[in-house]
């Protein structure tokens, strides 16, 4: 157990301050492989399964391979790239995941602010409330997707009854399928969404509002003018979470429509092109094309609107 | 009043869509295309139809014993990494958070075909093993990121006081620290444990039988006789019963999940 | 118990900032030790240096003898009580006491349970034993943490704030308690305060630091009555010392309010015609009306309007706002921002009887001890005044005390 840990990469030394540290202290060295030796296994368990995959998939992209039939792999270099991003499937595809994503965080965002700020006003049902909040999060994706599909069918379903539209077939239609999907993973993830809101209102302390209310502002006025920007940093760190998780949407399609009329989205597409089609090289590119659009999103996110990730999880004191 | 009407408006639409996949699981014969939200007559048919298929037991059994094995060894990994990061000094620290953030950015779908690949060349592919590896690499950064939260709420002075005490690094981990974070761990297993319950992706691209398929990837792979005749009564029934422990753990443990969601804030 | 000596003792941040800067120190055996200094000054560094949770750049840390720079905290032998105590919440405050002893190797439940019983009874906590943290007020938090730190036979207890959580009267109660403990065991302390009041109440010697630099170490009395420099003087003392302009001309000296001659001390380092700034202390002052014709003669009379009085029982003080000129008003307010308070105006805050019946907005007749004035240069900050002699005869009477109080056998035995 007194070994250090292999594997300890060639760091990057991430500030100046240790570069500038004369010598070790043996205190400061035996802190050094406590760190690796607590910290090493689960680098290695994430590093391991993932960083092979990704650098194995950008290989792959690099590649026409179909897996039945692996003699006839051929390098392309970016040429799947190329056919992806000059197919208009794939931008039809884009167009419907971005759809999603914007529509699903948008209400999600109205939705969930008014779920935290009842959850937070609430003088009654308090924990009957953010107990039965959990239950959308914490349920199985698919199952969410079934219990909607369901609900939606024009066989089973009770929303027709219920909204006098007959035998009206929601999953006839690209938009009212796509409709359908939105309302599910709005269903689902609203509430993650509305805890991370409501950890933010929690934070804005009664003394701001008193203070507004003292000043005369109205309900809204605090709202807007109190609230909303003390929340700006909770605001962003949710949006954020939400966005990259809606745009790589896989579960609920895959069930409620399996990607029929027009409702694939990027992440179904990968999934088909390298599972069903086993179309690897095609696939892969897909996958890296996908991820790397959630990195600009993620990245976007942060330098455009200044999300600051540190605010959201403890850094705080 | 206002916010007593908005209250109530938040029970039924967290629960409505349950009730209803509820109700259409003991629905049966003609009440399942009746279309109204609750059946005439309730019946343990579908029940009994799930739990007689041996697709639906095998699958819960490896949904359980996967997600079991894959929390505790996430957990116990991300306790140690966690405290690592948030307490020690050491070079390759960003590193380590970096990758972290690198795999909850990436698509997991990304992550998976390749994975398919790999996965058939060195056997893994249809084992518990070959799902478990992956559970705990994608359930890890989640661990780590609400256990440094909860080690972070820790004053500095415990473990401090501790060495001037007399311990050593690892006394004062063990006799100090653990104890005070075990609400954090309890949580953080608690949330990896929904994770790696709700899995579907890795479920149905790195299994192809019911030697390792989890529930949701059986869900889907639930067939009547012909594609029109989808069994929707046993699925809703076995998706009933996928819910029962995500529900359970929800009414026990509600404080404990809203905290590790939010910001890990536990007061000793 | 030991003698703790520090030699040189830096402690350098990797962006080259000092916040230890060349400190040499020696505490000696049995003698309560203060750091002080305002916020940002190093003391608590210091502190964590002695201790070993803050690696010691140069210099050498020794206690007892032993160079201990490069021994974990758990093997130099001291004990210490945090800011917010850091009791463990997940053990009982018997368990909290007994902590350190349970890391000892054999020490037997017996001799544990003994110990931790006399710790308990020595600090009234013994009816809390089965209590935890969480279950306790501010002052018996307090003590729990004393008791773990007691419990041990330890070469020093260290302190960093610990009364700064309390409120004012509890303050006041446990400071005497921390002086009565250190006195009956007789162990080498090292206090950390930014109060200056635990400075001058508790410690046999006080260390002042300012910017990671010791300014002065000596006693209270020493500290109060011939300070080395502004910054000591006006840091020790509540209200502070008044700091006024002080223009030489030729014998005399011009101040607001008072014209006196110049002090021998200072004849030979001024020139004519150069600024100055007079200290004096509000006690130095008196209401001319109530003064004891005595004293009369050793000081000056001097007319001016009072502003706002404050009357408090005991005692009484009177404001009286000044022009002091705008570089004297530039180095008070940078003074002042040093020592965590902020320079709203110049003005003198003078002492006086409570029976004196002055009137605010009215002109008075005060009295001034001028003779215990001090004169510090406006650049440097120098006492220029500083009676060497009567300060060796302070360090010489301290010194006593202390050899007094370690070497006489009525310390409790443990």
């Amino acid at each position: 157990m007194s070994t250090t840990i292999p594997a300890a990469p060639p760091a990057k030394s991430p500030a100046p301050r240790t570069q500038r540290r004369v010598r070790l202290t043996d205190r400061a060295r035996h802190e050094r492989n406590l760190g690796w030796l607590l910290a090493g296994p689960a680098f290695i368990a994430m590093v391991a399964v993932t960083g092979y995959p990704i650098l194995n998939a950008i290989w792959l992209s690099l590649f026409d391979y179909r897996l039945t039939d692996p003699g006839g792999r051929e390098f392309v270099g970016l040429g799947n790239y190329a056919m992806i991003l000059t197919d208009g499937l794939f931008w039809k595809q884009f167009g419907v995941t971005s759809l999603i994503t914007v529509v699903t965080v948008s209400v999600e965002l109205v939705l969930g602010f008014a779920l935290a700020m009842v959850m937070h006003r609430a003088l009654y049902l308090r924990t009957a409330l953010r107990t039965v909040i959990l239950v959308p999060y914490g349920i199985i994706t698919v199952v969410s997707a079934y219990a909607w599909a369901y609900a939606f069918s024009n066989t089973y379903g009770f929303v027709n009854g219920l909204l006098g539209l007959g035998e009206f077939d929601w999953f006839g239609g690209t938009w009212s399928a796509i409709a359908t999907v939105c309302v599910a993973e709005i269903w689902k993830t609203t509430p993650f969404m509305s805890l991370l809101l409501l950890a933010g209102l929690a934070q804005i302390p009664d003394d701001y509002l008193e203070a507004a209310k003292v000043d005369g502002a109205r309900a809204w006025q605090r709202v807007k003018r109190v609230i909303l920007p003390n929340m700006k940093a909770a605001i962003m760190v949710a949006l954020l979470f939400r966005t990259l998780d809606a745009f790589r949407i896989f579960d609920t399609v895959f069930i409620m429509t399996a990607g029929a009329q027009g409702t694939e989205t990027l992440s179904f597409l990968a999934y088909r092109q390298t599972i069903s089609r086993v179309m690897v090289g095609l696939g892969s590119a897909v996958s890296v094309i996908l991820a790397v659009l959630v990195v600009l999103i993620a990245v976007m996110f942060v330098k455009v609107f200044k999300t600051d990730l540190s605010q959201q999880r403890g850094d705080r004191k | 009043m206002f916010w007593l009407a908005g209250a109530v408006l938040i029970i039924a639409y967290a629960v409505i869509p349950v009730i209803w996949i509820v109700s259409l699981s003991f629905k049966e014969g003609d009440d399942i295309t009746n279309k109204s939200f609750l059946p005439t007559v309730w019946s343990w048919e579908n029940y009994r139809t799930v739990f007689a298929s041996d697709l639906f037991t095998t699958a819960l059994r490896n949904s359980v014993g996967m997600s079991l094995i894959a929390t505790t060894i996430s957990v116990i990994l991300a306790t140690l990494a966690a405290y690592a990061i948030s307490r020690l000094n050491f070079p390759g620290k960003r590193l380590v958070l970096g990758v972290a953030l690198a795999i909850t950015v990436f698509p997991v779908i990304a992550i998976a075909t390749p994975l398919f690949n790999l996965w058939r060349t060195i056997g893994l592919y249809d084992t518990w093993l070959g799902l478990i590896i992956p559970y705990l690499s994608y359930s890890l950064p989640l661990s780590v990121y609400v256990l440094s939260a909860f080690f972070r709420e820790i004053p500095w002075e415990m473990e401090q006081a501790a060495q001037v005490d007399g311990a050593t690094n690892w006394q004062a981990f063990r006799r100090v620290i653990v104890p005070l974070a075990a609400p954090g761990v309890f949580t953080a297993a608690i949330l990896t444990f929904f994770a790696v319950w709700n899995d579907f992706v890795f479920g149905i691209t790195l299994t192809s039988s019911e030697a390792a398929r989890p529930v949701p990837a059986a869900l889907a792979f639930f067939q009547g006789a012909s594609q029109f005749s989808q069994p929707t009564a046993p699925i809703a029934a076995a998706a009933v019963v996928v819910t029962i422990p995500v529900v359970v753990l929800v009414l026990l443990f509600q404080r404990k999940i809203v905290a590790g969601l939010t910001n890990g804030a536990v007061k000793g | 118990m030991a003698a703790i000596e520090m030699r040189n003792i830096v402690k350098e941040y990797g962006d080259g900032f000092k916040a230890v800067n060349d400190v040499s120190l020696h505490v000696a055996d049995g003698e309560f030790m203060i750091l002080v200094g305002p916020s940002g000054c190093g003391k608590s560094t210091l502190l964590r240096m002695i201790v070993g949770l803050e690696d010691i750049t140069s210099g050498d840390m020794v206690i007892g003898g032993d160079r201990v720079n490069d021994k974990a905290p758990r093997d130099r032998n001291l004990s210490m009580v945090f800011q917010n105590y850091a009791l463990y919440p997940h053990l009982t405050v018997f368990e909290n006491i007994a902590f350190p002893l349970r890391l000892m190797k054999g020490v037997g439940e017996d001799e544990i349970r003994r110990r931790v019983t006399e710790a308990a009874s020595m600090l009234e906590l013994t009816e809390h034993l089965d209590r935890k943290p969480a279950n306790l007020s501010g002052g018996q938090r307090q003590r729990v943490a004393m008791g773990r730190a007691i419990v041990r036979n330890v070469n020093a207890f260290l302190f960093d704030e610990p009364l700064s959580n309390l409120d004012a009267k509890l303050r006041g109660q446990m400071r005497t308690e921390i002086s009565r403990m250190q006195r009956r065991l007789g162990t080498t302390t090292v206090y950390v305060t930014h109060d200056q009041t635990e400075a001058m109440t508790l410690g046999d010697r006080v260390a002042v630091l300012r910017r990671g630099l010791l300014q002065q170490v000596a006693s209270p009395r020493e500290l109060y009555e011939q300070p080395v420099n502004m910054f000591v003087a006006g840091f020790i003392g509540s209200p502070p010392m008044n700091f006024l302009p002080a223009v030489v001309a030729g014998d005399r000296l011009r101040l607001p309010f008072l014209d006196v001659g110049l002090p021998d001390r200072a004849t030979g380092k001024v020139t004519d015609g150069q600024l100055l700034i007079a200290g004096m202390r509000p006690d130095h002052f008196e209401d001319a009306g109530l003064l004891d014709p005595a004293k009369r003669d050793r000081g000056a009379l001097f007319r001016a309007k009072v502003d706002v009085t404050e009357w408090l029982g005991d005692s009484q003080y009177a404001y009286i706002p000044f022009e002091a000129g705008e570089e004297v008003t530039r180095q008070l307010a940078d003074l002042a921002a040093e020592l965590d308070s902020e320079a709203l105006r110049t003005q003198l805050i003078v002492k006086i009887d409570a029976m004196s019946r002055l009137r605010e907005n009215h002109e008075a007749e005060f009295w001034a001890d001028t003779a215990r004035m001090h004169l510090f240069d406006p650049r440097t900050g120098a006492n220029l005044t500083r009676d060497e002699a009567a300060a060796a005869d302070l360090a010489h009477l301290e010194e006593e005390e202390l050899r007094d109080r370690v070497d006489s056998p009525d310390a409790a035995p443990r």
